[in-house]
C-alpha cells in the first residue's frame, strides 16, 4: 500500500471517528431534551484509488481509501409522527370538551340538594302547601322563600354558564396567540433550514425544533402538514395554510355579530372563517357554542317556559285581598327570572284561590303546582322536570363520552410517543450496550486480522523466497 | 496399502484450493470491511468466525503442500520454494505452477491491503468506544459506597493491535 494512500484513509477514519465520538455525546447531551430525535452518524467508504499492475496480465487493483462520514442523520419515523399528530389533534380537542363539560356538570350541581331539580321540586311543593292552607301567610312567605330560591338558582346558572362561554371566548384569543408564535417560529426554522440545506450542514436541531412545533400545532389547531420544497414544511388549519414555507398567514379574531358577538377565528389576510379540524381549538369553539350555548339555551326554555305557565294561571286566581291579573314571575329566562317583587313584599297577594271572595279556596294554589306534571317544552310534549332530567341526563352522557374519548386518545397518544422514542429516542443504556456489543465485535476482528496478517507473512515469505 | 498421488499433481492442487480460499477470504475482508464501516456488531462477529475457520483451512492446507514439497525434493521441512521447485517439473506443469503461484500472490497482496485498512479502522472504531463510553459512564448517576463516597462504574478498557 502507498504511503500517502495509508496516511489519507488514517486521517479520514480519524476524522469520522471524531464524528462518530461528537454525535453520541450530543446524543447524551440532549437525552433530556423535549423533541430530540437521536442521530448517527451515517458512514461511507471512499471510493478507491484504481490502478492496473503487471501481473499475469494487465490486473486493475483497486486500493482503499478509508472511510468519511456521509451525513449525520437523524432517526426518526416520519409515519409515527403522522399518527402521533392525528392523536394529538383528537386528544386536546377532547381533552378541551371534556374540560367544558366537567365545569358545566360542577354550575349544574346535580344531582344535589342546591340543584335546580331539587329547587323546582321544592317550590312546587311550597304551592302544594298553601294548597293545603291558603290562608296561611306562612306558608305564602314560605312557597315564595322557595320560587325565589329557585330563580336565584336559574339567575346562579345562566351567570355561570355565561361566565364560562366568555371565558371560552376570551381563550381564543390566547390560543389564536400561541398557533401564531409557533406558526412564525416555524416559517423562520424553513428558512434557515433551506439555508442550512443549501449550504450542505446538518439542520438536524433545527429538524427537531420544528417537529416539536409541529406536534405542538396539531394540539392546538389539529393542524396538518405537507412537504415543501427544499425541506420546508407547510402548515394548515381547516385546509388553508397558515404557513406556506417562510410565509406566515396568521389567524386573528373578530366579533361574528351571527353569533351574539363572540369571537370568530379568521385568517388575518383576508378575513377568511377559519374552521380547525381538531385541536384544542375545535374543541374551545365546539364546547363554547354547541356545549355551554346548548346548555344555555334549554335553560332558558325550561324558564321561559315555567314563567310562562306559572304567570298564565297566577294572572287567573286571587289573592286574600281578592286582587288578580297578577305576574308570578318577572324576567324572560334564566338570566333574569325574578319572583314579582310585589308579590314577595305581600304573600297575601298570591293568587291561590280560583274564585273572588274566597280566601279559603286553593283551587289555583293546586293549579300552580299542577304545572309541574303540565307537558310545556318540546312542542308541549315533556314536562319541565322531565326535560331538566333529560337535559342533565345528557350533558352527563356527553361529559362521560368526552373523558371517555380523551383517555382513548391519549392511551393511544402514549403508546405512539413510546414507540416514537424507540426509534427517535436516546437511551443510555442502549447506547452503553450498542458501544460495548461494538467493542467486544472490534476486538475480535482485530484479532482475527492480526492472525491473518501473521499467516499472510509467513505464505509470502515462503513462496517469495 | 495405500496409493501415493504424485507429489507434483498434489502441490498444483493445493496451490489452486489455496489462492480459491484466499480469495474467499479476500471477500470475507470486504465483507468485514463494510461491517465495520455500517457499526454493525452482529454481521461482524459472524464473519470474524468465518475468517477463522478459513485460517484454520489455509493452515491445514500449507501443512500438506509442505508435505508433498518434502516428499518431492526430500527436503524434510519441505522449505524449498515455489520458485524453485521448477526443476522438479515439466513445462506445462511448470507453467501451471507459476500461473498458480502468481495468482496467489496478487490474491494475497489485495487482502494484504484490505487487512490493513480493517486494522485501522478496527483501531479507530475502539478507540471511538472507548471515548463513548467514558462520556456515557461519565452522564451516569454516581454510585455511592458504604462510607458515602462516590464510586465511578468502571470501564473496561482494552487495546488490540492489529
Amino acid at each position: 500500500m502507498a504511503l500517502s494512500v495509508g496516511l489519507d484513509t488514517g486521517v479520514s477514519a480519524l476524522r469520522a471517528a471524531q464524528t462518530i465520538v461528537d454525535v453520541a455525546a450530543h446524543n447524551i447531551a440532549n437525552a433530556d431534551t423535549e423533541g430530540y430525535t437521536r442521530q448517527e452518524a451515517a458512514l461511507r467508504a471512499i471510493p478507491p484509488v484504481r490502478t492496473y499492475v503487471n501481473g499475469p496480465g494487465l490486473v486493475l487493483n483497486q486500493i482503499g481509501r478509508g472511510v468519511e462520514v456521509e451525513r449525520v442523520r437523524r432517526l426518526r419515523d416520519g409515519l409515527i409522527d403522522v399518527q402521533y399528530r392525528d392523536v394529538r389533534g383528537l386528544t386536546d380537542e377532547y381533552h378541551a370538551r371534556s374540560n367544558a363539560l366537567q365545569q358545566i356538570e360542577v354550575t349544574l350541581d346535580e344531582p344535589s340538594d342546591q340543584g335546580l331539580q331539587a329547587l323546582l321540586g321544592r317550590f312546587f311543593n311550597g304551592l302544594r302547601e298553601v294548597a293545603t292552607a291558603p290562608e296561611s301567610i306562612a306558608a305564602r312567605s314560605a312557597a315564595l322563600e322557595q320560587a325565589t330560591n329557585l330563580a336565584a338558582g336559574f339567575n346562579r346558572a345562566a351567570r355561570l354558564l355565561t361566565a364560562q362561554q366568555t371565558d371560552l371566548d376570551r381563550s381564543l384569543d390566547v390560543q389564536v396567540g400561541e398557533i401564531n408564535a409557533r406558526a412564525e417560529e416555524v416559517a423562520a426554522l424553513n428558512a434557515k433550514i433551506r439555508i442550512a440545506s443549501v449550504a450542505g450542514s446538518p439542520a438536524n436541531d433545527l429538524l427537531d425544533r420544528r417537529d416539536l412545533l409541529l406536534d405542538e400545532l396539531a394540539g392546538l389547531a389539529g393542524a396538518t402538514f405537507e412537504a415543501g420544497p427544499e425541506n420546508s414544511v407547510n402548515v394548515l388549519v381547516g385546509g388553508r395554510r397558515l404557513v406556506d414555507n417562510v410565509t406566515v398567514n396568521a389567524l386573528a379574531t373578530q366579533p361574528d355579530a351571527g353569533n351574539n358577538n363572540l369571537r370568530q377565528v379568521i385568517f388575518a389576510s383576508d378575513s377568511a372563517p377559519v374552521t380547525p379540524l381538531g385541536g384544542s381549538l375545535k374543541g374551545i369553539v365546539d364546547s363554547r357554542d354547541v356545549s355551554v350555548a346548548g346548555v344555555l339555551a334549554d335553560l332558558d326554555e325550561l324558564a321561559s317556559s315555567l314563567i310562562a305557565a306559572v304567570n298564565t294561571q297566577h294572572q287567573v286566581g286571587y289573592g286574600l285581598n281578592d286582587e288578580t291579573g297578577l305576574t308570578f314571575f318577572t324576567g324572560t329566562g334564566a338570566l333574569d327570572i325574578a319572583v314579582d317583587p310585589s308579590l314577595r313584599a305581600n304573600p297575601q297577594r298570591l293568587a291561590a284561590s280560583a274564585a273572588a271572595g274566597e280566601p279559603g279556596n286553593s283551587a289555583n294554589a293546586r293549579a300552580l303546582a299542577g304545572v309541574q306534571y303540565q307537558p310545556l317544552l318540546n312542542g308541549g310534549t315533556t314536562t319541565i322536570d322531565d326535560g331538566y332530567r333529560a337535559m342533565v341526563a345528557a350533558l352527563g352522557v356527553s361529559s362521560r363520552q368526552a373523558q371517555s374519548m380523551e383517555q382513548s386518545q391519549d392511551t393511544l397518544g402514549r403508546h405512539l410517543e413510546v414507540v416514537r422514542q424507540s426509534v427517535s429516542g436516546v437511551s443510555i443504556d442502549e447506547e452503553m450496550t450498542n458501544l460495548v456489543k461494538g467493542q467486544h465485535a472490534y476486538s475480535a476482528a482485530a484479532r482475527i486480522i492480526t492472525t491473518v496478517d501473521e499467516m499472510l507473512d509467513t505464505l509470502v515469505n515462503r513462496m517469495m523466497r | 496399502m495405500t496409493t501415493q498421488t504424485d507429489p507434483r499433481t498434489t502441490i498444483l492442487t493445493i496451490l489452486a484450493e489455496e489462492a480459491a480460499t484466499h480469495e474467499r477470504l479476500h471477500t470475507v475482508a470486504l465483507d468485514q470491511q463494510a461491517a465495520l464501516l455500517d457499526n454493525d456488531p452482529d454481521t461482524l462477529l459472524l464473519l470474524v468466525r468465518e475468517m477463522a475457520a478459513m485460517t484454520e483451512r489455509v493452515e491445514r492446507l500449507e501443512a500438506e503442500r509442505l508435505a508433498a514439497v518434502a516428499r518431492l525434493t526430500g527436503d524434510p521441512a519441505g522449505a524449498v520454494p515455489l520458485s524453485a521447485l521448477s526443476p522438479w517439473f515439466d513445462e506445462t506443469a511448470g507453467a501451471a505452477l507459476s500461473g498458480l503461484r502468481d495468482a496467489l500472490l496478487g490474491t494475497l497482496g489485495r487482502l494484504r491491503i484490505t487487512n490493513a485498512e480493517n486494522a485501522l479502522l478496527a483501531r479507530r472504531l475502539m478507540s471511538v468506544g472507548d471515548q463513548s463510553l467514558r462520556a456515557l459512564a461519565g452522564s451516569e448517576p454516581p454510585v455511592y459506597t458504604a462510607a458515602g463516597a462516590t464510586a465511578s462504574p468502571a470501564v473496561a478498557v482494552r487495546a488490540w493491535s492489529a
